[in-house]
């Protein structure tokens, strides 16, 4: 990928590895590694939304926590564009990374535990006013107010406590303080899988609106496929701890090149009767990610399989100059795989 | 019975709980029937009632916290009688006979729904033994049976291991060969999919249609996901707030929506390849303990709310053959006794 050049991207993530330790014994020795995240190579554009998406255990998660440092990498860079440079997130020392998170926030999948039930709405969308230093209690107030309405609370709201809200409406809290320093960046982790349908809506068309009024670039991470294209401009499937493909999310719904995200579509549960798969779903589970296997690491399930992907471990590459697409397949130029639209053609004629 | 097709019938079904801070009707007035082989779908958001109506087909709701107060569960099985389930002692002995042997369920989490402590072999013999009367020899030869049967590899060995050595697809596998493994009329299955990944998901839906033209069980499947349901059920009730507002085949459901909360749930979720703006419904769903009697539950978040919405409770309207609809708007039409 060659894409430092693109003027455009403001996250550059190459090589990106977390490992964790398997720890056995009385003297806690190291006996193996999980390998969550193995050598990711993916960039977002400003002010696009780029979808994560892939099974769980996949990495996603533990990827979009190592961009923001909450996680620290094994290897590889996370470089994040500020003030027109590049600088490498992965190199910085704790006190440097708190400016940067000025301009990169995440929001968590879970409102219930990633809200303090102990403080007030004003004190959890203020803490990161707080430790910023930023204004003071007036200024405060007055921020909240503003952020509160603007996600589509009440300013009058904040002197209550978690447990007074919804669902929905603790996610739009957990919004709100992302968005308290105004960045640049949201990593969006699940955001609306713990919702309920109709209240998932509402969430996503608020992100879709404070999108386009505050120039924000999202990281989108989620399993349900559906959500994940309809937010995305770009999307990014992960199988075990890899990019197994990238492109644009209309594209790749209509025309995926890896075998994994060919599944994937086929496998969606649509909400529509009439586009039943009638293909035989994949087989077998995902490989344990601490003993990963060699080459290709969707050999152990791919219906395409061949010998040398038992050998070679095929690199995450463009298919064709400026295509935007990218995948990590020895045969992806020679399968046809098919869209989730062949649901549609092979179910209405039956 | 009239229809001796039908497999479970539940007529005006309440199942209420006595909390601390009042009543919750979690399941006030719910009809509809099963019919043999059929599988039906029972879709809505959380709260709705779903789970409780399932739990209370097995009588395994909590006493005194919660009991049935009204209505009836009519099971038939085929050997021709004819029983009122709500009139069973919930640990009496015609009801164990018929829970987890005529009528079976799987959960939606099949680690803590599975004993740690056990082998997956001896949870299903256990049932076996208790049920059909068997030795353990046979009990065990049914067990490796039954896991063959849902796909699980090397079943002569499997069977001797810990739910925690099973991934959690193979761990759902074998809920379901427990479930039948004493060859139920009737298994529902509880957000059976809900903690599954997608590809491990769609395996799971196919085995329990296999399962189903196989077995002959009728099923009746509980979920959140409107994927699912398009996928599994031939007929689909919606619910909200403990009471079923449309019934109708699937395919109406999902192309001729009737309730303006089953339209509003259709429109919520993202339709792959069309890129529009989502219409969600407004507001949230409402908490059942302020809930006022006697009038639609969903008349305020409803876009097409009538003054009569909120002075009075919709009867149930049959909109077309085998459709209905509890909705004001389709007032004229023929009204459904419930």
């Amino acid at each position: 990928m060659s894409d430092m050049s693109d003027s455009q991207v403001i996250l550059d993530i190459r090589g990106l590895k977390k490992y964790f330790p398997i720890k056995k014994g009385i003297f806690r020795t190291t006996a193996g590694w999980v390998r969550a995240v193995d050598g990711v190579d993916f960039f977002i554009r400003e002010g696009e939304t780029l979808g994560v998406v892939g099974e769980s255990g996949c990495g996603k998660t533990t990827t979009g926590r190592c961009v923001i440092r909450l996680l620290d990498p094994t290897e590889g860079t996370v470089n994040f564009r500020k003030d027109g440079t590049m600088v490498n997130l992965a190199d910085m020392t704790r006190k440097q990374m708190k400016e940067i998170r000025r301009e990169i926030q995440i929001i968590f999948q879970d409102p219930f535990s990633s809200l303090d039930p102990r403080m007030s709405v004003l004190d959890i969308i203020r803490e990161p006013l707080r430790v910023h230093d930023i204004g003071g209690r007036k200024q405060h107030i007055e921020r909240v107010g503003e952020l509160l309405e603007r996600v589509g609370l009440r300013a009058y709201q904040m002197d209550r406590y978690p447990h007074e809200f919804s669902g929905g409406q603790r996610q739009r809290i957990g919004i709100a303080r992302a968005l308290a320093l105004d960045p640049e960046v949201l990593i969006c982790d699940e955001p609306v899988s713990a919702l309920d349908v109709s209240v998932q809506a509402q969430v996503l068309n608020l992100l879709s609106d404070l999108q386009e009024e505050f120039h924000l670039t999202y990281m989108f991470i989620a399993h349900d496929l559906s959500v994940v294209e309809h937010i995305s401009d770009r999307v990014m499937v992960m199988y075990l701890g890899k990019a197994v493909e990238m492109a644009n999310s209309t594209e790749l719904y209509k025309n995926p090149k890896h075998p994994y995200s060919e599944a994937l579509m086929m496998a969606i549960p649509i909400a529509d009767p009439r586009l039943q798969t009638k293909r035989e779903p994949l087989g077998g589970n995902v490989p344990d990610p601490a003993n990963p296997p060699e080459g290709c690491n969707f050999n152990t399930r791919c219906p395409y399989v061949q010998d040398i992907c038992y050998k070679e471990e095929p690199p995450l590459a463009e298919t064709a100059e400026g295509s935007d697409h990218f995948v990590a397949c020895h045969f992806a130029a020679d399968l046809s795989l098919a869209g989730w639209e062949s649901r549609r053609s092979t179910d209405e004629s039956a | 019975m009239a229809n001796k097709d039908l497999l479970l019938s539940l007529e005006d079904l309440k199942t209420h709980f006595f909390s601390e801070n009042g009543l919750v009707k979690a399941v006030d007035g719910v009809t509809f029937d099963i019919e043999r082989g059929e599988s039906v779908g029972v879709v809505g958001e959380s709260g709705c009632g779903k789970s409780v109506t399932s739990l209370s087909i097995m009588q395994l709701i909590r006493r005194p916290r919660g009991d049935i107060v009204g209505g009836k569960i009519l099971f038939n099985p085929e050997d021709g009688s004819s029983i009122d389930i709500t009139k069973l002692s919930p640990g009496g002995r015609q009801m164990r006979s018929i829970r987890g042997n005529q009528i079976s369920m799987i959960f939606q989490e099949p680690m803590t729904s599975l004993n740690p402590v056990y082998t997956i072999g001896n949870q299903i013999m256990e049932a076996v033994m208790l049920h059909q009367r068997s030795t353990k020899k046979q009990a065990k030869e049914r067990a490796v049976e039954m896991l063959t049967k849902v796909g699980i590899p090397a079943p002569l060995q499997r069977v001797d291991e810990y739910p925690h050595q099973f991934s959690g697809g193979m761990r759902q596998r074998a809920m379901i060969a427990m479930a039948l493994s004493c060859d139920p009329e009737f298994l529902i299955a509880d957000e059976p999919t809900t903690a599954l990944d997608v590809t491990i998901e769609a395996q799971i839906l196919r085995l329990m249609k296999d399962i189903q033209q196989d077995f002959g069980v009728s099923i009746m499947i509980i979920t959140h996901d409107l994927g699912v349901i398009a996928e599994m059920a031939q007929r689909v009730n919606v619910m909200y707030t403990g009471k079923i507002v449309e019934q109708a085949v699937t395919d109406d459901i999902y192309h001729n929506a009737k309730h303006p909360y089953t339209q509003g749930l259709l429109q919520s979720i993202p339709t792959i390849g069309r890129k529009q703006r989502l219409t969600p419904i407004r507001g949230s769903v409402p908490n059942l303990l302020t809930l006022p009697s006697n009038v639609c539950y969903f008349a305020p978040r409803c876009p097409h709310a009538m003054e009569i919405c909120s002075k009075q409770e919709p009867p149930l309207y049959e909109i077309d053959e085998g459709h209905t609809c509890k909705c004001w708007l389709y007032e004229g039409s023929k009204e459904v006794s419930a």
